[in-house]
């Protein structure tokens, strides 16, 4: 041998002892590069994230279907003007403005909070006088009815005028800016901005606010400063309301399944919107005192319509494509249901979601380099722990469980902070358990024991899941069915506990960045979980390759046998090294040390 | 308990009654008693385009001021005036009893789905050939 390879006593294939070459450090910072860099390669340029984003917003829906306060959705009402509602009111497509003043008329006589008009009023009509809508306009305000319409995106983006036509008296509504945000993948609209753009400022007294802030910023408390982009959490509760006239039957669970399977969860969406929703037949038929005091009065009002070749639609990870006016209700009712704990987007530059992110990241590589081989420094370091005594050992996971229930009983905005605790210890122990844990083969018996649990899983998993699916709709198909039992296979059939346990504290450091003080989106965990297992399969992988190749430097050791001369065979065994994970150093305690070559 | 033949036969019993009663009450006349607002809107055979103000003035002058329900819809009510039947708004008026609404004109809407994906928008070409 030219030279040897590893300087802490590493063997390879029982043969090569090293005395030179990338130390473990070394070996541990290459391999942390090369993990950052794939991480940042998928994430960003490949789009990892986006692919698997599907999977992870079918998981935060089911989440939020059972979380979502009905704090929003109480005061908040949708009035439709649909399509076939043209002809029964004998109406033509741009709506006339004395059929708005008639609708906006027939709604003051219901005594709502506030009206938002998600129509927009440009262009003079000839032949039509536009003095009954702002008449009508004008009524409202005189009721205290607060009123808000759609202006001009173009000009709202501008910031100097709401574009309106003549004629609409300004002081008798707010204008505000309807401009939508872009979609994001198979997911549609997550996000919703507070005014122009993310990159301005919304705090000049010229900018246009969007609907949404704009109408909920006096009831939460909101100042014109502290309005930043909403990652909009899309509730999905049932509405009485709307099932009480819509057709909100779904495709059915071997249909969910079917689609599950060939694209995504998210292809099958529910029929029925959360909002609670009215069309304008029921608004301009008979009075109705009981709707009035059910779903109108006090409420706030979102006036919108939904009409063929029209646009103005909205593409939702929760629900089929929605008229527009959805998505400024949806927003309203988050700021309603969170108030100033409003989950915040992600934001051009360096923001705090680009932060966390990042240290999810940094979180799941340290974790790839820990779990499955960890080096010897760091087995020396969480071996320690072992020692530790089991009183103290008892006395922080006491401290974990009281955060957890403080978490849950008290209302408290740092919520977050009292979850990093047993996060953190979650943390040590995992990599206390990796390195610790032996690796040990299956007996023949326990693998054909294996297969046969495997089996039985997938088929209990296809039957649970069209079960629930049947009864309690996919959202709870996927939360009670197909992630446990995923996690059951990974724990019992394939024994990677490790896999579980790294996902627990990925989801927990999810959980920790969605509460307050941070208050961000949720996070794509299903694309962190994701990279962990592809990255872990290179590794070994790279591992193997490299294997394969001092196993055939030490039958041809002669750099004329591999056509290079010594000092580039020579290079290449040190960057070939470097892919050798943990070593043979033993821990303090013998008993926990772990053999890697 | 009676068997398939029994509860269709009640089946089409009560739907028959429902008809009936439809029919009875699109037919049964009903007095308007005020005006929700201090004027409403009233259209000459209902045709939109000719509307006339109608002031709490013109319905005292009226009352009792009789009313029948439209059949195809729950939005209006005939009225009669001097030259005509009239249509009138059904949230604007008191009625002297409820005007019960036989069937949601909007039943099983469905408000989200997916529409056809088209390469216009309304009002394409309209006028081109002026």
């Amino acid at each position: 041998m030219s030279s040897p390879l590893v300087q802490d006593g590493s063997m390879v294939r029982d043969s090569i002892v090293v005395s030179q070459g990338p130390s473990a450090t070394v070996r541990t910072l290459a391999q942390f590069v090369f993990l950052a860099c794939l991480g940042a390669l998928l994430f960003n340029l490949h789009g990892i994230s986006l692919h698997l984003s599907p999977w992870s917003q079918a998981i935060v829906n089911a989440i939020v279907k059972y979380t979502y306060k009905p704090t929003g959705q109480d005061r908040t009402l949708v009035v439709l003007f649909r399509e076939e509602n043209l002809a029964t009111l004998k109406e033509s497509y741009p709506i006339s403005y004395a059929r708005h003043a008639e609708i906006l008329e027939a709604l003051a006589l219901y005594e709502p909070a506030a009206v938002f008009v998600d129509f927009a009023f440009i262009d003079a009509r000839p032949g039509q006088d536009v003095r009954p809508l702002s008449d009508a306009i004008c009524a409202l305000k005189a009721q205290h009815i607060r009123v808000y319409l759609a202006a001009s995106p173009i000009a709202a983006g501008r910031g100097v005028t709401d574009g309106l036509r003549d004629g609409l008296d300004r002081g008798c509504f707010t204008a505000v800016n309807v401009q939508m945000d872009a979609e994001s993948g198979a997911s549609g609209v997550l996000t919703y901005l507070a005014c122009r753009s993310v990159e301005a400022s919304c705090a000049p007294r010229e900018m246009l606010w969007t609907p949404a802030f704009q109408m909920a910023a006096a009831e939460v408390g909101l100042g014109r400063g502290d309005a930043e982009q909403m990652e909009i959490i899309w509730g999905n509760r049932v509405s009485k309301l709307n099932e009480s006239w819509m057709d909100c039957t779904t495709d059915g669970a071997f249909a969910h399944l079917r689609q599950m399977v060939k694209e995504n969860p998210l292809a099958s969406k529910r029929k029925c919107p959360h909002t609670n929703t009215i069309s304008v037949l029921h608004l301009l038929g008979p009075f109705d005192q009981g709707l009035k005091d059910r779903a109108v009065k006090g409420r706030t009002v979102f006036y919108g319509g939904s009409f063929e070749m029209a646009g103005d639609r909205v593409i939702s990870p929760v629900f089929d494509d929605l008229p527009g006016v959805y998505l400024h209700a949806m927003a309203y009712d988050n700021l309603l249901t969170f108030g100033k704990d409003y989950k915040r987007a992600e934001q051009h530059g360096l923001s705090l979601s680009r932060v966390v992110n990042g240290l999810l990241l940094l979180f799941t590589i340290v974790l790839l380099l820990l779990v499955d081989k960890p080096p010897a420094f760091a087995r020396r370091m969480l071996g320690r722990i072992g020692a530790i005594s089991p009183r103290i050992k008892w006395l922080t996971l006491a401290v974990a469980v009281l955060c957890v229930a403080l978490t849950a009983i008290v209302r408290t905005s740092l919520l977050a902070i009292l979850l990093l605790v047993p996060l953190l210890i979650g943390v040590v122990a995992v990599l206390h358990l990796a390195a610790t844990h032996p690796e040990r083969e299956p007996t023949a018996r326990q693998f054909l024991w294996s297969g046969f649990l495997g089996g039985l899983i997938l088929a209990g998993a296809v039957l649970l899941f069209v079960g629930v699916d049947a009864r309690y709709g996919i959202e709870a198909a996927l939360l009670l069915v197909v992630l446990p039992g995923y996690f059951v296979y990974k724990a019992l059939v394939a024994r990677d506990v490790l896999f579980v346990a790294t996902t627990v504290l990925l989801v927990g450091a999810a959980v920790v960045s969605f509460l307050p003080p941070i208050n961000l989106g949720p996070r794509n965990i299903v694309a962190y979980v994701a990279f962990f297992e592809v990255a872990r399969h290179l590794m070994k992988r790279a591992e193997d390759a490299t294997r394969r190749y001092f196993a055939l430097r030490h039958e041809q050791p002669a750099p004329e046998d591999w056509g290079v001369g010594a000092s580039v065979l020579s290079v290449m065994d040190w960057i070939f090294a470097l892919f050798i994970r943990g070593d043979e150093e033993g821990t303090d305690d013998g008993r926990t040390g772990r053999a890697v070559a | 308990m009676g068997g398939p033949g029994v509860r269709w036969r009640e089946a089409i019993v009560v739907a028959l009654l429902l008809t009936a009663t439809g029919a009875a009450w699109a037919e049964e006349a009903f007095n308007v008693i005020g005006l929700r607002m201090s004027k409403v809107t009233v259209y000459k055979d209902c045709n939109m385009d000719k509307g006339i103000p109608f002031t709490r003035e013109d319905l005292d002058k009226r009352k009792p001021w009789r009313a029948t329900r439209d059949s195809s819809t729950a939005v209006y009510y005939w009225v009669k005036m001097d030259d005509g039947n009239y249509c009138v708004k059904a949230f604007a008026v008191e009625t002297d009893k409820p005007v019960p609404v036989v069937k949601d004109e909007e039943c099983h809407t469905r408000v989200a789905g997916r529409p056809l994906k088209t390469g216009a928008v309304r009002g394409v070409g309209e006028g081109c050939s002026q």
